[in-house]
């Protein structure tokens, strides 16, 4: 063994309470990180609800008359599951949690208003939609591990969560991770235009998709040289590097619009980027998929 | 999932137990084989055999400290294999300094003939970083256990990098000291 590697081997015997103290500090840091950020959002918050109340007692009229003219707010959709599956037999199993979207707007706020609840009923076709894809989707994950995994140790995990839901758009994200000897995470993303009622993919979502993706790409490509210029731990493949990297999106590409509105592209693992990356997402702006 | 279930899982040989191992600790594994490393192949393959080694050690053995346990198996597969690689892909990037600033602090008479010594400059370090603060102690950790760049040490403490790099450059100098005292360090 060479001298110079020795000393740092050894110190694979320091203190395990000395390791752990550091894996506590090293979260706590993180966890306060975290907590800075969202104490800043309370105090917005808190200023806001502040000055609504001092602004009230003089402006009643005019909100009363403003509030009847206002839009009404958008479809209220729940997520349930309607499907648990823990299955194992002497190797793999499975654990899946189905969903369901259901559309609540009916039900009671709006039960005086009989225009909107029968709009609602009668044409919550891209609700159906995507409950449909993700039935389908999710069969066929179960199918395809069942098949493949046949005998080895192997474990299935399907979860979902609702990732935006505001009054124009509602995305419902489904994961699925795969583990053998490592983990393999696969994310899919369903979303709704909720002011066209639709199930929307990304060539509805971005008006000429074929002649938009030349300049995602780029964007997507300059943003991982950026990265991985700014953070040596970070690396994409970008074609440079392999020839195996990064050369255009799909056209039925995962994406989801966060909270802001900001469309969202992900990728699975080991798609752009080597495994310990994880998923992968990049947010494009829009000036570069809008005209 | 707690330490203590995971090592459950392991004693009765569940087919769980390399999955929760994994949900609960890879990017912790994956951090300190890639620092050493730098290829996520070699990591890959490195983290696998880790695994196994765990499935192969629990039971009989019942680690005090899971964490520290398996940070000493990654550690080391991932050395042998660092060591096996061509000395053209060693010899450079952060992980080459992190072994300088080490080989400064004992010499280069300090190899594995030497066992009595060896355990002794462990103890001397143990009982150095027992004196120290804990935010000191995880820097050393950082630097000397994980691998971790000055800038990366900087960043999770929420540090400047400055203040990392001083504080390092002490610790060194101390524990120098005390080892060149005890005949250590020539």
């Amino acid at each position: 063994m060479k001298k110079k590697e020795q000393l740092f081997k050894d110190l694979g015997n320091l203190r395990s309470e000395f390791i752990n103290e550091t894996n506590v500090i090293l979260e706590n840091t993180r966890a306060s990180k975290q907590k800075k950020g969202r104490g800043f959002k309370a105090i917005a918050i808190a200023a806001s609800v502040l000055l609504l109340v001092v602004i009230l007692p003089n402006t009643t009229s005019v909100m009363a008359s403003t509030l009847s003219e206002l839009p009404i707010l958008g479809p209220m959709f729940k997520v349930v599951t309607i499907r648990q599956i823990e299955s194992t037999n002497e190797q793999s199993t499975i654990m899946a949690e189905i969903p369901e979207i259901i559309d609540e707007t009916s039900k009671d706020t709006f039960d005086t208003k009989d225009k909107v609840a029968e709009n609602t009923i009668s044409e919550n076709s891209s609700i159906e939609e995507v409950n449909l894809s993700v039935t389908e989707y999710t069969d066929q994950l179960i199918e395809v591990f069942k098949q493949e995994h046949d005998g080895d140790t192997s474990h299935l995990d399907i979860s979902y969560e609702t990732i935006t839901d505001t009054d124009t758009w509602f995305t419902l994200l489904i994961t699925s991770t795969e583990i053998q000897a490592s983990g393999y995470e696969s994310r899919r993303y369903y979303n709704i235009d909720k002011t066209k009622n639709a199930y929307i993919t990304l060539t509805d979502f971005i008006p000429n998709f074929e002649d938009k993706k030349e300049k995602i790409n780029a964007y997507i490509i300059q943003t991982m040289k950026e990265k991985m210029a700014e953070d040596e731990n970070l690396t994409y493949f970008t074609q440079e590097k392999d020839h195996t990297g990064f050369e255009s999106i799909a056209d039925d590409q995962p994406f989801y619009l966060n909270h802001e509105g900001n469309l969202v592209l992900s990728f699975d693992e080991y798609d752009v980027a080597p495994g310990y990356m994880g998923v992968v997402e990049f947010m494009i702006p829009k000036e570069v998929y809008l005209n | 999932m707690q330490d203590k279930h995971i090592i459950a899982l392991f004693q009765k040989r569940s087919k769980r137990a390399i999955p929760e191992l994994i949900k609960a600790y890879q990017p912790y594994l994956h951090t300190i084989s890639y620092h050493i490393l730098k290829n996520s192949e070699d990591v890959d393959e490195c983290l696998n055999d880790t695994y196994l080694k765990v499935w192969e050690s629990i039971p009989p053995l019942i680690p005090l400290s899971l964490s520290s346990y398996i940070g000493k198996i990654i550690r080391n597969i991932s050395l042998d294999r660092y060591r096996k690689q061509t000395s053209s892909k060693r010899g450079s990037g952060e992980f080459h300094l992190v072994l300088d600033e080490l080989s400064d602090l004992v010499g280069d008479h300090y190899d594995v003939a030497q066992e009595v010594e060896r355990k002794e400059t462990m103890t001397v370090i143990n009982n150095y970083l027992s004196k120290l603060t804990p935010i000191k102690r995880s820097i050393f950790i950082l630097r000397y256990y994980h691998a971790y760049s000055i800038k990366e040490v900087a960043k999770k403490l929420d540090l400047s990098e400055s203040n990392v790099k001083t504080t390092l450059l002490r610790e060194r100098n101390e524990l120098k000291v005390i080892l060149t005292k005890k005949g250590i360090t020539p």
